[in-house]
């Protein structure tokens, strides 16, 4: 198994390289951008992010809790606002819409640091500090055969670099 | 030649002669009906329900591009030129509501009763009403031909050279003094965005006081201070949805053929989500202060239209059934569920909004929403429910209803077919390059 880096410096073009590899074949890939770029992150079709379950959660944990929680206080403290009935409906949907959002937003953080720092953390041999700067990088993943055709593919697509990557 | 360039052509027989004789047809009728003692009140009524969708919808379109250009936005591509062509109903309606105006004491008792608005007569004046509305209009229009005009100047540089006869003339004037295509799309960026943020704000003041005199004109009393800024917005998310459907009825038409991505559908459907979020937002803010704060010169209002307890104040259902079906709650509802219900639930996810039948069904339903939903906002305010359940005849589906808003329809879709097609021609004939 080796790996081989291809450094690039246009987010299209590193788009393209990994449409163009995915295309023949090569599916164990990875890249590095100094950017949020949807068009790589397309282009990786890594599917929907985990991340959405904590969403989820956290959205039908706080909607829950807002309701349950202006309920309870509502019997627990009974005082009657305007005639209208101790708990109730419309103003409830407030607290529980505020506090789906709050959860909601929390949870994603949290899910966004728990896959990030600790399951999908990768120390490769291939990050160099310009992917945080001003170049894209393409990793693949091959067996040693195929080294030779992924570095034509990568050279033609475009990179400035193309290498083999030791320990990624 | 650039992706964005008017193509002038000839009107599409077909929906030409269709639209056509909806809009003979449909205002025919109406002058018929308003001419009659018997349902002149009934015809007025619609006529008000439909010039406060279309017009609304005619500018919230406009508004619509505006916001994309002032935020710089890329994505749209040629949809922000569907939103352009809705606004070709803009001057029209200035005609039309003049045309209300000669049915204004079927329509706000207050006009020959005006003890009935005591301590509001200094607004509730025919003559201040009749001059604020009309100039509310007159500005809207002045700064959409104006916006329109430099919006669309700089696309008219191949047809300048190739239009002849009377439209070639009228290019050639509004093309007069040419600076290059480079140099006039710069000017057109340039004064568009700052038209574009005054027109923004022109917007919610006209529609605004539009939304107080003309429905809550129609129950004087009634005290709302939510209400204008949720009309406005109603006008335009009406626009996002309509310019959405038209966008995927002419996908694979010779106009937008490979122009109406996945991605662009995908930001329509956020809008159409998103916006819908903030109409029901704007509802609930108002509907939750009236509920709690339980006073009779605010509830009558809510109360009219989803009963007399609001539907339902409490978690037990006892009642439930009883209250839906009070006159009027169950066609508010379905506006409800069709203007937020559906929106939100079904185009929650990616692939919804991505799916053309999917969006295009939604977005279809939601501009019936608002339909009904004007429907709902006019005619409970002069028909009240006790009338109804006293045997007065109400439904937005009676013959008058329906071809009076054929009418408009009609003559809304020929507006926009000739501002579309015909001149300028706005819409490119074929694209350019697809962007995301």
């Amino acid at each position: 198994m080796a790996s081989v880096l291809g450094v690039l410096t246009d987010p299209h073009a590193t788009a393209s390289a990994i449409r163009k590899l995915r295309g023949a074949g090569f599916t164990d890939l990875d890249s590095y951008s100094p950017i949020p770029s949807h068009e790589i992150e397309e282009a990786m079709d890594r599917g929907p992010s985990r991340v959405r379950t904590w969403t989820l959660i956290g959205c039908l944990v706080g909607v829950t809790l807002g309701f349950l929680m202006t309920i309870w206080m509502s019997y627990d403290y009974p005082i009657i606002v305007g005639g209208k009935p101790y708990a109730s409906i419309p103003p409830y949907t407030v607290i529980g819409f505020e506090l789906n959002i709050l959860f909601g937003g929390v949870l994603t953080v949290l899910g966004l640091m728990f896959h990030g720092m600790f399951l999908n953390r990768v120390d490769s041999g291939a990050y160099r500090p310009n992917f945080s700067g001003d170049q894209f990088g393409c990793v693949v993943n091959c067996g040693a055969n195929d080294v030779e055709r992924v570095e034509k593919l990568l050279r033609e697509s475009g990179c400035t670099e193309v290498r083999v990557v030791e320990g990624a | 030649m650039s992706s964005d360039s008017a193509v002038p052509r000839s009107l599409p027989l077909v929906p030409a002669v269709i639209f056509g004789v909806l809009a003979v047809v449909g205002f025919g009728s109406f002058l018929l009906w308003a001419g009659s003692d018997e349902s002149s009140a009934r015809a007025y009524r619609a006529f008000l329900q439909n010039f406060l969708l279309w017009s609304a919808l005619a500018q919230g379109g406009l508004m619509l591009s505006a916001g994309i250009r002032l935020t710089n936005g890329r994505w749209a591509g040629p949809i922000h030129r569907i939103a352009d062509s809705l606004a070709a109903f803009v001057p029209v309606s200035i005609v039309l509501y003049l045309v209300l105006w000669s049915g204004r004491y079927e329509l706000f008792d207050w006009m020959q009763h005006p003890e009935h608005v005591e301590y509001k007569e200094w607004w509730y004046d025919e003559g201040f009403m009749f001059k604020r509305d009309l100039f509310s209009l007159v500005w809207m229009a002045f700064l959409s031909c104006w916006y329109l005009y430099m919006s669309l100047r700089p696309t008219l540089a191949a047809a300048r050279e190739t239009t002849t006869g009377l439209r070639g003339s009228l290019i050639q004037t509004w093309t007069s003094g040419w600076r290059g295509e480079e140099a006039e799309r710069r000017l057109a960026d340039r004064r568009c965005r700052k038209m574009a943020a005054i027109m923004a704000l022109s917007y919610a003041f006209a529609y605004s006081t539009l939304g107080v005199d003309l429905v809550m004109g129609l129950a004087p009393h009634w005290i709302s201070t939510m209400f204008p800024a949720y009309y406005a917005w109603g006008g335009f998310l009406s626009a996002v949805s309509l310019t959405a459907v038209l966008a995927l009825i002419m996908a694979n038409g010779e106009d937008l053929r490979g122009q109406i991505t996945e991605a662009r559908r995908h930001d329509l459907g956020k809008m159409v989500f998103a916006f819908s979020i903030f109409w029901m937002y704007l509802f609930w803010s108002q509907y939750l202060v009236i509920w709690y704060g339980n006073i009779p010169e605010e509830t009558g209002f809510v109360a009219a239209r989803l009963g007399t307890q609001f539907l339902q104040d409490t978690w037990y259902m006892e009642g439930f059934w009883e209250r839906i079906n009070e006159p009027y709650v169950k066609t508010t509802l379905t506006a409800w569920i069709l203007c937020w219900v559906i929106p939100f639930w079904v185009l929650l996810g990616q692939r919804p909004k991505k799916t053309p039948a999917v969006l295009g069904t939604v977005a279809s339903l939601s501009v019936f929403g608002f339909w009904l939903e004007r429907y709902i906002l006019v005619t409970p305010s002069l028909i009240p429910p006790e009338a109804v359940l006293n045997g007065a005849s109400v439904s937005p589906f009676g013959m008058i209803e329906l071809l009076v808003s054929a009418g408009f329809l009609g003559l809304f879709f020929l507006c926009f077919l000739l501002f579309a097609k015909v001149f300028p021609g706005a819409l490119p004939k074929t694209g350019g390059a697809a962007g995301a």
